[in-house]
């Protein structure tokens, strides 16, 4: 019987020139979406390289020129540039870049990507420093979001499947063909359930040979990120049948087209839009962060407070960290290095409980999110391919916390230099810690991803079986 | 005649489940979307107002400093929230608040909102704004698609027909009651509650200067929703079943609300790309690095100047200069790296309006882009004011810098000049103005968005003389 109606649906399909048409939008939106996020992500890998090359570039340069003034040549130029110095090392010239890689499938979905910084310059300069590193982009292009395969899946795909379903019931019904329908020995549901999976398998298929076409040409290695690949079409295959789902209870309504589309309009308008703006708004509401003019502020405050204070904050801290003393010679306490270092490990320190704050609180917010998720699948289906990419606010926030560690053991390497006057030689440079990011393991098969998966195949049935229940309700007195 | 059918029309609108339900849920949003929008302002503002007084109180407290110390520290400018944003965020949450006005440097105005925002946000955020961009022309079309399809396919439009009253009466008739009830029931009640909320958070002279801001907001905001009013009846009229109707104007909203802004932002970053951060920042520090900078007596070009100052005094050397030498270094350091900050800050901001161009360009394709476009700038909450923002902090840091490396100049002066020793006080600190940021007046906006308002006009001028004369010959 399957074959029987898809055989007819197909060909109906194909005189009316719908299916061509969805055809066409779907592979138009798949290749500008992929073509928009390679691009974005080669501008981005550009950049790192960039980025590695003049860091190796700056350290090979520094250490020649250490190695110069140790066999004797004499250095010309300004104090705070002696490449001998840790000050001139630290805060300038030995700047390090961490740089957070793409993930290789970045270039499904722009998540935070244009957002959160990618890559830090890493000095000794207090820590807010760090936070003040935002890549250039037109806020314009920022606000209307972007054209990526995770825009294309969560919102587009749903408008089409809306327009290839809308009205499998009530087309019937105005053509009045409904009559004949219900008068065949098949069970009508059975004709109408039929269709909506021949429709929504066609549409997977179609799909998943569009989008891997799409990543072949884009050059993504196809067998390396298999199992992310599985996930991503298990969440759009899901996600799909959700709204194919939706669209058959409301069709099994037996109201007209019109009356259907503004109901499927409707619930997209509520599921993609709403419900994330409104969530949004209450995450942010209960819990507030703190202001980062504030921060700003104090920073400042405490700065004045320690360069007001002077040398006693200096002596102080020599008797804390007797370790730190210089070795064999007299602290010089006019050492600009030394002043400049005290003040900003004062801020670091007066900073740290606004820092937490904001930390906690961002963590609170998405506990939060996370916690209503399944208010919307598209939120958590955003999620879910953000996870793939590898372009979601904990890949962000992981890297965060590593480029944050890593500001702490640099800052500790020359802190001990700066405190002890000791001079940069040739044979310290292999010392200076260097970053690589560390990818946590990761599984996207976790509990909470596959949770995501399980809710939307139970909507799905759920939705399915609602619309099942009340087409019986379809009776040749409706058409 | 046309007041008769209007008032039947009403009346039967006002019966009908779908204005109810479309009532109830823009009045929810809007509720949600008021107090956000409220609650935004009223903290940000004093945020960002009490920042720029403790900032500037720093400033004045710093205690005796050597200038170019005091220089170098400087203090933040931040930008002032417009009392519109309570109506109209625009794209306040991608734009950056603060910027440090510091010797030698040009910062950039940072901390954007969104970056500490959860991912959520990029889904779009609710400001009454959006709901009268977005969900008011949504509830046009759930009103006006089947205005003159359900005549037609009750067989009534027939008989209307027949009697003395005339196609254009009737869709004007329909169209007119459709108006009336928008305006009556939602927008009115909308627009006069937001402009007591802003009344509220703003007080009296804030309010009255946002006032013809708001003026033109309201007007705009009523051409707008006419263009999907006539849009609505003529798609009705000329599409003859309710159902395609509906499909139709659903896509058209949907095209412009959803597809064109991220298509037209991926055209417009690949046709002008904007440089990384990085590589901007490395090439200003290049170019800053060659000839004088201020800092490096080993340069070259300081020997020139050095020669030329003491030629101008006419002395042998710098002790018996009358003025600090120093200081005419700074001062010549700060000239030659404006004119770097100039081509480069210059340029990406045009790459900025060269991107903007071409997608308020592609924003032709909906009116709701338009009117976003409109508003947010009329708002005060636009990339435009921004830039403005930008441009004045960086003139108020000029003059900052010029007036501290004068006041060094001149009395700096002692046995030794090049010890530059002297310390400044509170008289040079009182010498500096806080930053103040008022935004352009409102006819500057308004020929800013001269092209926008053409477009919308042009808009509604093409669907109303549409709906005009195919009303004429409307046929059953």
């Amino acid at each position: 019987m399957f074959t029987h109606i898809t055989r007819y649906d197909w060909l109906l399909l194909k005189s009316n020139r719908t299916l061509l048409f969805s055809f066409l939008l779907l592979l138009f939106f798949v290749g500008f979406a992929l073509w928009n996020g390679a691009a974005h992500v080669r501008f981005q890998e550009q950049t790192a390289q960039a980025i590695q090359e003049t860091e190796a570039a700056n350290y090979g340069k520094i250490f020649q020129d250490v190695k110069e003034i140790e066999q004797g040549k004499t250095y010309a130029g300004v104090y705070w540039l002696d490449p001998t110095t840790p000050f001139a090392i630290g805060y300038s010239k030995g700047s390090r870049y961490p740089v957070l890689p793409n993930a290789p499938l970045s270039l499904i979905s722009f998540g935070q990507s244009d957002l959160m910084p990618y890559y830090h310059q890493v000095t000794m300069n207090k820590k807010q420093a760090l936070y003040h590193g935002e890549e250039i982009e037109n806020p314009s292009i920022l606000y209307n979001g972007n054209f990526d395969l995770g825009f294309v899946i969560i919102f587009l795909l749903p408008l089409l499947i809306m327009a290839l379903t809308y009205n499998i019931v009530s087309s019937e019904k105005e053509q009045g063909t409904l009559a004949l329908l219900l008068s065949a020995d098949t069970d009508f549901r059975r004709i109408i359930l039929d269709k909506y999976i021949f429709r929504f398998l066609l549409f997977n298929a179609t799909f998943v040979i569009v989008i891997a076409l799409g990543l072949l040409i884009a050059r993504v290695n196809l067998a390396q990120t298999a199992g992310s690949l599985l996930y991503l079409f298990l969440v759009t295959l899901l996600y799909t049948a959700f709204w194919f789902g939706l669209s058959f209870l409301v069709n099994s309504y037996g109201k007209n087209s019109g009356y259907n589309a503004a109901i499927l309009v409707g619930s997209w308008l509520v599921f993609a839009l709403l419900i994330p703006a409104l969530l949004n708004v209450s995450a942010t509401a209960l819990h507030p962060l703190p202001s980062r003019m504030l921060q700003i502020t104090k920073s400042r405050d405490v700065s004045d407070e320690v360069t007001k204070a002077g040398s006693k904050k200096l002596d102080q801290y020599y008797n804390d960290h007797p370790e730190l003393v210089p070795k064999g010679k007299k602290v010089d306490y006019n050492d600009f290095a030394l002043t400049y270092l005290q003040t900003q490990m004062e801020v670091d320190k007066a900073i740290k409980p606004i820092e937490a704050g904001f930390t906690a609180q961002r963590e609170k917010q998405q506990q939060f999110i996370s916690y209503y998720r399944f208010f919307s699948p598209a939120i958590f289906t955003q999620q879910a391919l953000n996870a793939v990419a590898g372009t979601g606010q904990d890949r962000y926030s992981e890297f965060e916390r590593q480029v944050d560690s890593f500001y702490a053991d640099f800052q500790e390497y020359f802190r001990q230099k700066v405190f002890r006057q000791e001079k940069m030689t040739s044979t310290d440079f292999a010392q200076i810690p260097s970053f690589k990011y560390q990818a946590p393991e990761s599984d996207l098969f976790s509990l909470p991803n596959v949770l995501n998966l399980l809710v939307l195949a139970v909507f799905s049935c759920l939705f399915v079986f609602l619309g099942l229940n009340q087409a019986k309700r379809i009776s040749l007195a409706l058409a | 005649m046309l007041r008769n059918i209007i008032s039947k029309e009403y009346t039967e609108l006002l019966a009908e489940d779908r204005l109810r339900w479309s009532a109830v849920a823009v009045y929810l949003l809007f509720a949600v979307a008021l107090f956000t929008g409220y609650d935004y302002y009223a903290k940000t503002h004093r945020q960002h107002q009490e920042a720029q007084d403790a900032s500037y109180r720093q400033w004045l407290d710093q205690g005796e400093k050597k200038p170019h110390s005091a220089a170098h520290y400087g203090f933040y400018a931040y930008k002032p929230v417009p009392l519109l944003s309570v109506i109209d965020k625009g794209m306040d949450d991608y734009l950056g608040n603060a910027v440090w006005l510091e010797a030698h440097k040009q910062n950039d105005v940072r901390h954007r909102a969104a970056v500490d925002s959860p991912d959520l946000s990029r889904f779009g955020s609710l400001t009454v704004g959006f709901i009268w961009q977005y969900i008011l022309p949504l509830v046009i079309i759930l009103l006006t698609f089947d205005s003159i399809s359900k005549e037609r396919e009750s067989g009534t439009l027939r008989m209307l027909l027949s009697t003395r009253v005339s196609g254009r009466q009737l869709v004007l008739g329909k169209a007119l009651a459709i108006a009336k009830a928008v305006f009556l029931l939602l927008f009115l009640p909308t627009f006069l509650l937001s402009a007591t909320v802003m009344w509220l958070a703003g007080g009296n002279d804030a309010f009255a200067v946002n006032l013809p801001n708001l003026g033109f907001m309201a007007v705009f905001y009523l051409l707008f929703l006419a263009i999907f009013l006539a849009l609505g009846v003529t798609v009705s009229m000329q599409v003859r079943q309710s159902g395609l109707a509906l499909v139709l104007l659903l896509g058209i909203w949907t095209f412009g609300a959803f597809f064109v802004p991220r298509m037209s932002g991926g055209f417009a970053r690949s046709l002008y790309q904007t440089p990384s951060a990085f590589v901007f920042t490395e090439q200003v520090s290049f170019e800053k690095g060659q000839g004088v900078n201020g800092h490096d007596p080993a340069d070259k070009a300081n020997e020139e100047l050095k020669v030329r100052t003491l030629k101008e005094y006419g002395v042998d050397s710098l002790s018996q200069l009358p003025v600090n030498f120093a200081a005419i270094l700074l001062q010549a350091g700060e000239n030659k790296d404006w004119k770097i900050f100039d081509k480069h800050y210059g340029s990406l901001f045009q790459t900025f309006r060269a991107q903007d161009r071409l997608m308020d360009a592609l924003d032709v394709l909906s009116p709701i882009l338009t009117m976003r476009n409109i508003s947010r700038a009329l708002a005060g909450t636009d990339l435009d004011k921004h830039l403005d923002f930008a441009n004045h902090a960086e003139q108020s840091r000029r003059s900052m810098q010029k007036t501290i490396n004068d006041h060094f100049r001149e009395h700096g002066v002692g046995d030794n000049p090049e010890a530059n020793d002297f310390k400044a006080d509170q008289e040079l600190w009182n010498e500096i103005p806080s930053f103040r940021y008022t935004m352009p007046a409102v006819g500057e906006m308004l020929r800013n968005q001269a092209m926008n308002i053409l477009i919308l006009l042009a808009w509604l001028a093409g669907v109303s003389i549409f709906m005009w004369q195919k009303s004429l010959n409307l046929k059953p």
